[in-house]
Order: C-alpha cells, then structure tokens, then sequence
C-alpha cells in the first residue's frame, strides 16, 4: 500500500512541477510588454481569465477614441481619508450622484491597512477602478504596469496646463504621469514660540547663526523653555530645514541625474551641525525617540522653542492647543533662513487601474478626474461637502458647518483641502475664510516651499533597502549624539555603499 | 495531576495486528466523530491555503503571475550579515523574555495562590492582567513617557538621588533591559491565569498528606505545588517556542535609530523590506524560515521534556 | 473560603510576616499595573491632557458621549461582543471535543490526529493564499469567518489536554462500565469537572477574538461588520495622515477606545475567577 501511495505523490508532485514551469514560461512577454508599455492594455497572463471581475473592463479596446466620451454608469473607488459614514459620506454621494447621474461604488478602508488591502486586491484580481497611491507606491504600481499612463490624457484634456508644471515634474516617473493629485500637497513649516520672541525682544531669524541664537537665548532666558527645538527623529530633511540646509538623506534628484544623499558632503555638513546643536542642548535631548505624537504634545505643554510641522490646517491647530494650555502663547509661522528651503510632502494622486479598458479611463478621466478640478461646481462639491449639510453660503463666502462627526469641529474640507486645490476656484462666490494662524503659515509655504520627486523602483534596492536603512539610521543617531565623530561616520558610511554596491541602485535609478 | 515525582515510564500501546485494529477503530468510533469538526476547521481554514508555502521559491507579487527562482528569496535574505544579526537578536530577545515571564508568572501565580481572602484575590487577579489589554502602541507611547531623561517620573526618582538622569531608550545596555521589564509588566499577569487554573486543579489531598507527614508550608509548595503544575509549565513553555521567532509589535514600537542594530529582529527586518517593494515570495520565505527553525527549537525541546519527563508533551 | 488566622505569635510569626509581606508586594504590583491605564482614562477626560498627568484638570464626558451615541463606534462594539461570544462558544467546543480525543493513549491514527494539529501551528501558507481561500469558499464579508476558525489552535488543544489528564482514570473506568458512550462520559463527566480548563481556554479565546483586527479588515467589506479593535486602531494610529489636524476631543477619543476595549474583560474576569478555586475535583475521587 505504502508504495502506491508513494507513487501517487510522485505523480501528483511532477505534474504540479510541470503546471507551475508552464505558468512560469508564459509570463516572459507580457511581462516584458507591461513594463514598456504600461499605457497600453496588456494584461499579464493572470488577469485575462480572471478580469471580467473588475468592474467594466473588456478586451482591449477600439484603436480610435471616440471623439464622444459616454458617462459611466459607475465608478468603484477606494478611500483611506476624507469623507466616512460618520460625516455624510452617503449624502455626498448621493449629491454627487444627482449632480453626474454616475454611480460611486465606494470603500472606505483604514489608513493603516489601506495598502496592504490594495494589493490582496490586485492579487485577487478585484481591484477597484479608482484610487489613491504615495509616492514610493506610486513608483512601485507604475513600474508593474498596474495603472495606466494619464499623461495623454492630462494634456489633451487641458487639465495639464491648469496646473503648476512643477507639480507634474515631481509625480512623474520616467517622464510619464500616472497619478492626478487630489490637491496640492501640504508642505512644512518651522514653528517659533512668537511670544518669547518679544519677551526677548528678538527679531525671527533670518540667517543659521541667528537661528542657533534664538534657541540658545530661549533655553537661557526663558524659564518655561525645557526643550529649544523638537523633532520626531533626525532624519527627515523636511523636518529640519534649518539643518540640513539642502542636503538629503536618500536619494534625490539634481538636474536630472539621481543621486545617494547621505553620500554627499553637504550631507557630513548637515551632520556636524546637528552633532553641534546636540552637543550645546539646543536639540531636543530625546530626539532620536521621539513621535510626532510626542513632540506635538511637548510643544501643546508649551516648553518647546521651534517645531517644524505642517502648514496650513495645523498651523491652526498649534496655536489653538497651544494657547488652551498657555495663554498668550502664539505659534508663529517663520520663513525660512536663507540657508534653508521647506519642502512639500511627497505627491500622491488618484490612480484608475490598468485593469480598466481604455475607454472606460477616458470615461473616468473626465466625468470623475476633470469634474473634481473644474473650478466650479465638480471642485466646490470635492472641496467642500454638499450644501446644507457640509456647508452653506454665507454672502460671498462658503461657511463650514459643524462637522457631523465632531460638533466642536467644522469641516473645512471633505475630499480636497479648498485652499490647497490642484487648479484655482473660478466661482467667485464661493470663498473659504480660514484663520489667521492658518493662512499666514500658509503663504509662507506657498512662497517657498519645493516639490519633492518621486524615486523610482529600482531592483537592487528594493534588495539592499533593510541594510541600507539600518546602516544609515545607525550612523546618524551616533554622530548627532556624538558617539561617533563625523568624519567616521563619512567613512563608515563609504563602506556600507561600497558593500552594498549602492552604485548599483543609481545606475538603475538613472536608467542605465 | 499526574504524579510527577518519579520518571513516568511512556504507556506504549502494544502492537495489534490489522484485524485487532480494525476492531480497535470501530471501538473508538464515537472518537473520531468527535474529532471531526477540528478536522474540519483546520482543513478548510488552515491547510487550503497551505500551498502557499509553495511561493517562498517564486518570485511572489500581487500584479503578476509568480514566476519560479528557486532558492533566490532565500538567497536575499541569508547572503546579509544584518539578517544573521537580526536572527540572533530575534532568539536572544524572544527565549529570555520567555523564560523570565514564565519564571514571573509562575511565581506571581504562587503567591496569588497564598492569598486566602476570596475577594482580594479577585481584585488582584484582574488588575493584573489588565495590561495585556492595552496594545503595545499605546504602551510604548506611554513608557516613552515615563521613561524620559528629562520630564520621566524613574529619572526623577533618579536625579532626586543625585545620579545623571539615564536616556534608557537609548542607550544599547539598557534597552533591552526596559524591553524584558515591559514584557514582564503586560504578560505577568496574563501569564498567571493558566497556572492559577493548574494549582486549583491540585488534589487537596495530597497537601492534607504533606502536611500530615510533617512538611513546612514551603515544602508543601515546593515537593506538592511546582511539580503538580510541572507538566503545565513544560507545555506552555514548549508551546510558546514555536512562537518565538514571530516577535514583532514590541520590538518594532520601541525600537529606534540608536539601538537599531541591536534590537532589529527577524520581523523587522523583513518589514522595512516590504515597505518598498510587494515582493511577496520574499516574506513567504521568511516565514518558512521561521517555521523551519521552530520545528527544529521544539523537537529539541521536546526530546528533553521527555529526558525529564518521560514523555514529550504531545504523548 | 477559609481566612487564614494570621497572628504574631512565635509559631505563626514566620507565616504572618509573609502574608503581610505579600499582600503589600501585590497592591505594589497593582499599582504599578494600574498606573498606565489610569493616565489613559485621565487622557480620555480631560482635553487640556498633556504628559503625565494624573489628575485631570477639567473633566469632559464627550469621548464616552460620543462612543455611546455614534453608530460607526457603538456598532463595532456589538459586533466584537457578537463575534467573542460566538467564537468562544464555538472554540471550548471543538477545543476539548479534539482534546478529549488525542487523550485517548490506544486510539488508532492518535499520532497521526496530533501530527495533523501541530503542523497548523508552525506552517502557514500566507496571507495572499488564505484571503484566496476564504474568498473561494464564499465566505467573504461573513462573520463566521471569524467564528469558526478562532479557537481551535494548537496551542489550545494541547493546553486543554494536560488539563483534561488531571482527571483520575478511574472515572473513565467507571463510566464505562456503567455503558456510556464516549459522548456521554464527556459531557456528563468529563466537562463538569474540568472548570479551571474551561474558563481559562474560554479566557484565552475569548481575548483573542477580541483583540483580533486583520481578518475584520481583510475579509469585512461593509463598515458595519468591522469590530472595536479595528476602530482602536483607527484612531490611534491616525497620526499618519498629514493633512488632517487632530483636535483635542480626538485625542480624548483615542484614550476613550482604549478604556472601553479594555473594560468587559475587568468586570469579566471577577465572574470567571471562581472557577478557578480549589477543591472543585475533590469529592469526585471519594467514594
């Protein structure tokens, strides 16, 4: 008996090897047309059977575009933010509805496990027709061909030209654009207590060396001031403009050509500046362990000098926390030193998948895509909510009314922040009061901040990154805290590239 | 329970020729009637998607079809000296913190056990398992805290007695010692349930015995108490090292860029991979790694538990 | 129970000591416990919470209002109560059934039954393949996908097993010979004796359901069927989200969940403690 069953095994074992060799066989081409043309319908050898699952979508459609694009009857689309049940999501879709006649298929799901939800997804072939992707991501789904190449459609439609062409620049990968974001991405600002500036009687500084006086004059001469300036970590150039002065962390993009951040000198400059500013107590001492929860609790408890954090909508909210626990404190909003830029966070955009037919993309492009920027009725119903239950009209402006969630709250916005929208509002009725605190870090930002590009996929560092990040991580906590000296920090860190041949990874990221 | 003073001596069911078990089956027919619904359970919930193992050789993403590469995943992972690192540190973090909670929890159980009022039992039970409850997010934040050199309640304690305030957080040494100390703090209590269950189990009588012949209340707890629930700790203990290789929520919450290096362990690692790349067949591999290993860490386990024990703990 | 009688005199001084000593090391210990969730419960009261604060400044029941009147977080809460007490029912059941029949040391195909068991525990096929599976099986957005597999684990079975042999054979022998079927001597004989094993397995299944949060957000399509713990996270992990500010009454309502998740399980456990007490199989043996 053993023997036959031993036999069987063998035979079931061999058949399912040669099934899987098949399989493997099949995917040389499509794999290697999804990745050279991913504006094209090519589906890989999986999604052909299994398709017809994704709402819409058919074979490969028409050659020509017909010049007359038919409304879908629906659009499936999957959020992580904005707009849930509890503040009237089901009455902006049913607002929505009125307005287009199209149908939203919608799921909200978490934030935290948006993403990984998104690629059961795919690798169940049910994937939503419409939804959103970060930078890293973005990269990621366009290099496997997931989602469809918009730029043709971006310009023919005139959508392109409506916005800030640095914009385009930033999300595009390889030149091609494969997300429209949803609005203007929010970008940080460094914070300073105002109040204990004109206890001091201080200028806001305007040069590093100033800056660095600030802080040292705040932690002598202000008894409240235990921490001078806090952040979550030391790694983010975006948090510590000041510091890093230009220089990066990863890898960037400078003229067109990538380059390893930590590797340049500007980067062993950054890192001897905040070994200094450590060494003297101006940094936070906890520094390397802190959240952002922490360091936003730390400056609510109004004993932090300087923060950098987001412009805009939280410009607002430091204040008024900060002020319900210190009163006559005020978060000031201060333009960068002339050393330092502030930088937007990373673009994310809308996606349609590269599952949907060509026709039904065009079809979503412009009744979903184009209506939420056309400057009018599409943006106000995207910015703003629905009338009567997100807001009402109140002489030329629009009013927020109490959030449905959180009655002390207003909502500002539902799915695009009214002042960071991608293309201006042209109804001129329909303008948005904000608070001081808010606008002013606002046109600060809005001055002076920079795009940041998206990096591409590259092989060898999706292989190399656990290393790579951990090495990186290491030397830069030990030399701001003054473990290590900076010139051997530089030189360990020569070694970890070379052993990790991070040259590789720029010739791949540089396309070569 | 079992006697656990001596050896036992393994029951070996004597050998039955094919007849003699034919009948034995249909002896124990009600047996395995009742055993079909977890055969059923672990069938349709468990061995389905086994295959899946199958993707720790392909080239494994959700937007195309696996292809195979053979022991490639594998290769990602072991060709780095930091995955090794990480290993070690994964075995060193995950078997003391086992030991020591099992050493607490059994003893924390013991003197449980001594409190005669009813009520202060109940009080004191469920207070302290309360922490298990709380997610190692919030507990992280929340000893960042209490923890911190500057504003923390233990450095105040500290400073008050003259010393340097300690950034323990921080600092390599003490990292893992707040790391075994947060453990012990969430899973004590927790942990005792099951041995309370254990002693509440013990025959009264065989206490009345000791006690007759004359033993101190220690000895009672030390010949009668421990080795009645010997068999329970042996269990939980083998149990729990098929789990160790899993460790991850409390070592990602309060790792951070200076004790990086020596708090990365295997699920770390392979996360920051994940972050960047969908490649599935690599965590796959990851995990039959770890299930490998945990085959090799209980085998070995249960061969002393039998050394000890006479049996192993599954019979 | 029996109070102990605790005096100083010489015999007894050694034993009194001890007491005395132990009850004060236990309320240390439980205040060391308590502390942490004592700052989250002040967290949740009071909206000017800073740091470590022990006593709150102002008090505001908004958190608590809030969870009570707002479906997408009242409805969760059914549902992990729906989901826990079903899973627990359904895991004790087929937890000791499967432990009552790897205890038979002469049954047939025993080593093969445990084998089947423990291979569950240390190979997995992996997340893609398992929501491939349930979606195969039909069984997406269902509960009982929940409910079903929840308590049978390797860990529960065998732990249910070392508990089940405390059982002095003699009964078995016994009910044999009185002619009950397996069936019979289990539930009659075998369950009713096994408290301790059956509150705490109970315990550990019912905590774990509750705790659970990927299969809701794997497997769950509609907002109504998720359960309390994915809300919890929700809300705390929240701050990775940058455009939105986070105001203080959502701070307040991020230590609100993490009270009342944690809450049925304080005033649980009182009621399953007695079954942990002594004594409950003597009187089985005599006789």
């Amino acid at each position: 008996m053993k023997k036959n069953v031993t036999k069987k095994l063998v035979a079931v074992a061999l058949a399912s090897a040669m099934a899987m060799t098949v399989v493997g066989c099949g995917d040389e081409a499509p794999a290697a047309s999804s990745s050279a043309a991913p504006s094209s319908d090519a589906p890989a050898a999986s999604s052909s059977a299994a398709s017809s699952d994704a709402a819409g979508s058919s074979a490969a459609a028409s050659s020509e575009a017909p010049k007359e694009i038919e409304k879908p009857e629906s659009i499936s689309w999957w959020t992580h933010d904005g707009l849930n049940e509890e503040n009237g999501a089901e009455q902006w879709f049913a607002e929505f509805e009125k307005f287009t006649g199209i149908h939203l298929d919608h799921q909200f799901i978490p934030n935290n496990e948006y993403y990984d939800k998104l690629k059961l997804a795919f690798a169940s072939h049910e994937v939503p027709e419409v939804f959103d992707l970060n930078g890293a991501n973005l990269a990621l789904y366009a290099s496997q061909g997931a989602i469809k190449d918009l730029t043709p459609m971006l310009k023919s439609s005139g959508l392109w030209d409506k916005v800030d062409p640095e914009i385009w620049d930033a999300i595009a990968i390889d030149g091609k654009v494969y997300a429209v974001p949803k609005e203007v991405p929010s970008a940080a600002c460094t914070y300073v207590r105002g109040d204990w500036l004109e206890r001091l009687n201080m200028e806001v500084p305007k040069t590093y060396d100033e800056f660095l006086e600030m802080i040292r004059r705040f932690k002598a001469e202000i008894p409240e001031c235990e921490i001078g300036l806090t952040a979550p970590g030391v790694k983010s150039p975006q948090n510590l403009p000041e510091f890093y002065q230009g220089a990066q962390y990863g890898f960037y993009r400078e003229n067109g050509e990538w380059k390893d951040g930590f590797a340049q000198p500007n980067m062993a400059d950054a890192m001897q500046r905040m070994q200094d500013a450590y060494k003297e107590g101006l940094l936070d001492m906890e520094i390397i362990t802190n959240t952002t929860s922490t360091c936003r609790d730390a400056w609510y408890e109004g004993k932090v000098g300087v923060f950098n954090y987001w412009s805009g909508k939280w410009g607002g909210t430091l204040q008024e926390r900060l002020v319900a626990n210190n009163e006559g404190a005020v978060a000031l909003a201060i333009e960068p030193i002339s050393e330092a830029t502030y930088s937007f966070a990373t673009l994310s955009g809308l996606c349609i998948s590269a599952e949907v037919s060509d026709e039904k993309a065009e079809q979503i492009f412009k009744y979903f895509f184009e209506y939420m920027h056309d400057g009018g009725e599409g943006q106000l119903l995207f910015q703003s909510g629905v009338e009567g239950v997100h807001w009402e009209q109140d002489g030329d402006n629009v009013k927020p009314l109490p959030n449905l969630a959180d009655p002390s709250a207003v909502t500002t916005s539902v799915w695009i922040t009214p002042w960071l929208s991608l293309t201006p509002m042209e109804l001129t009725d329909k303008k948005v009061a904000q608070a001081d605190a808010v606008v002013n870090s606002l046109a600060i930002t809005d001055a002076v901040a920079v795009q940041t590009p998206i990096t591409p996929v590259s092989e060898t560092l999706n292989m190399i990154t656990s290393d790579l990040e951990l090495e990186k991580a290491d030397i830069l906590a030990k030399v701001v805290m003054g473990e290590m000296t900076v010139e051997q920090g530089v030189a360990a860190y020569e070694e970890v590239a070379t052993e990790l041949n991070v040259q590789k990874v720029l010739d791949e990221l540089n396309g070569k | 329970m079992k006697s656990s003073k001596e050896k036992t001596t393994k029951y070996v069911p004597p050998k039955k020729n094919f007849k003699q078990k034919m009948v034995d089956i249909y002896h124990y027919r009600w047996f395995y009637l009742m055993f079909l619904p977890v055969f059923l359970s672990l069938l349709v919930f468990h061995y389905f998607p086994i295959y899946g193992i199958k993707f720790a050789f392909y080239d494994y993403t959700p937007f195309k079809e696996p292809t195979w590469v053979g022991f490639e995943n594998f290769g990602y992972l072991f060709r780095s000296a930091r995955f090794w690192r990480a290993f070690r540190n994964t075995i060193e973090l995950s078997t003391i913190k086992l030991v020591l909670g099992m050493v607490f929890s059994v003893g924390l159980a013991l003197l449980i056990d001594e409190i005669k009022s009813v009520a202060f039992r109940k009080v004191t039970q469920t207070i302290v398992y309360i922490p298990h409850f709380i997610s190692w997010v919030v507990v992280a934040s929340i000893f960042t805290l209490f923890l911190s050199p500057q504003s923390g309640m233990v450095n105040a304690i500290i400073t008050a007695f003259g010393h340097e305030p300690i950034y323990f957080l921080a600092s390599d040494s003490w990292w893992r010692v707040v790391f075994y100390l947060l453990n012990l703090w969430k899973e004590t209590g927790w942990g005792t349930i099951i041995y309370i269950a254990a002693l509440a189990g013990v025959d009264q009588e065989m206490y009345e015995a000791a006690a007759i012949d004359g033993a101190t209340h220690w000895q009672r707890v030390k010949y009668v108490s421990i080795p009645a629930i010997s068999i329970t700790i042996l269990t939980v203990f083998i149990l729990n090292l098929a789990k160790v290789l899993n460790l991850f929520d409390s070592v990602f919450v309060l790792q951070n860029d200076s004790v990086i290096k020596s708090s990365d362990v295997i699920g770390t690692y392979v996360y920051r991979m994940g972050i960047v790349s969908a490649n599935y067949g690599v965590s796959t591999a990851s995990g039959l790694f770890k299930s490998v290993i945990s085959v090799i860490l209980i085998t070995i386990a249960n061969k002393l538990n039998k050394k000890i024990k006479g049996e192993g703990i599954l019979g | 129970m029996m109070t102990e009688k605790l005096s100083f005199k010489k015999g007894r001084r050694g034993r009194t000591i001890f007491v005395i000593c132990n009850v004060i090391f236990l309320c240390f210990l439980m205040l060391i416990m308590v502390i942490p969730l004592w700052k989250v419960i002040v967290d949740s009261l009071d909206p000017t919470s800073v740091g470590i604060r022990l006593w709150p400044k102002q008090i505001s029941f908004y958190a608590y209002q809030t969870i009570l009147s707002k479906k997408s977080l009242y409805l969760p809460f059914f549902v992990s109560v729906y989901t826990t007490i079903g899973a627990t029912a359904v895991g004790l059941l087929m937890t000791t059934l499967a432990a009552y029949v790897i205890l038979q040391q002469e049954i047939p195909g025993r080593k093969l039954m445990i084998g089947y068991i423990m291979f569950t525990m240390l190979f997995s096929g992996g997340m893609i393949p398992a929501y491939l599976n349930i979606q195969r099986l039909g069984l997406m957005n269902n509960l009982l996908v929940i409910i079903l597999p929840a308590g049978v684990s390797t860990y529960n079975i065998v732990l249910m097993r070392s508990f089940f042999e405390s059982i002095p054979s003699t009964l078995y022998e016994a009910a044999e010979l009185d002619g009950c079927t397996p069936l019979r001597t289990f539930w009659k004989i075998v369950l009713p004796l096994s408290k301790p094993a059956l509150a705490s397995v109970g315990l550990f299944i019912a905590v774990g359901t509750w705790n659970e949060y990927m299969p809701f957000i794997l497997y769950m399509q509609d907002n109504t069927k998720m359960n309390f713990q994915v809300k919890v996270r929700e809300l705390i992990l929240q701050d990775a989200l940058s455009g939105t500010a986070i105001s203080a009454s959502d701070d307040m309502l991020k230590s609100a969940v993490v009270v009342v998740v944690v809450f049925p399980f304080l005033i649980i456990y009182p009621f399953v403690q007695k079954y942990f007490t002594k004594g409950v199989t003597v009187g089985a043996v005599k006789g």
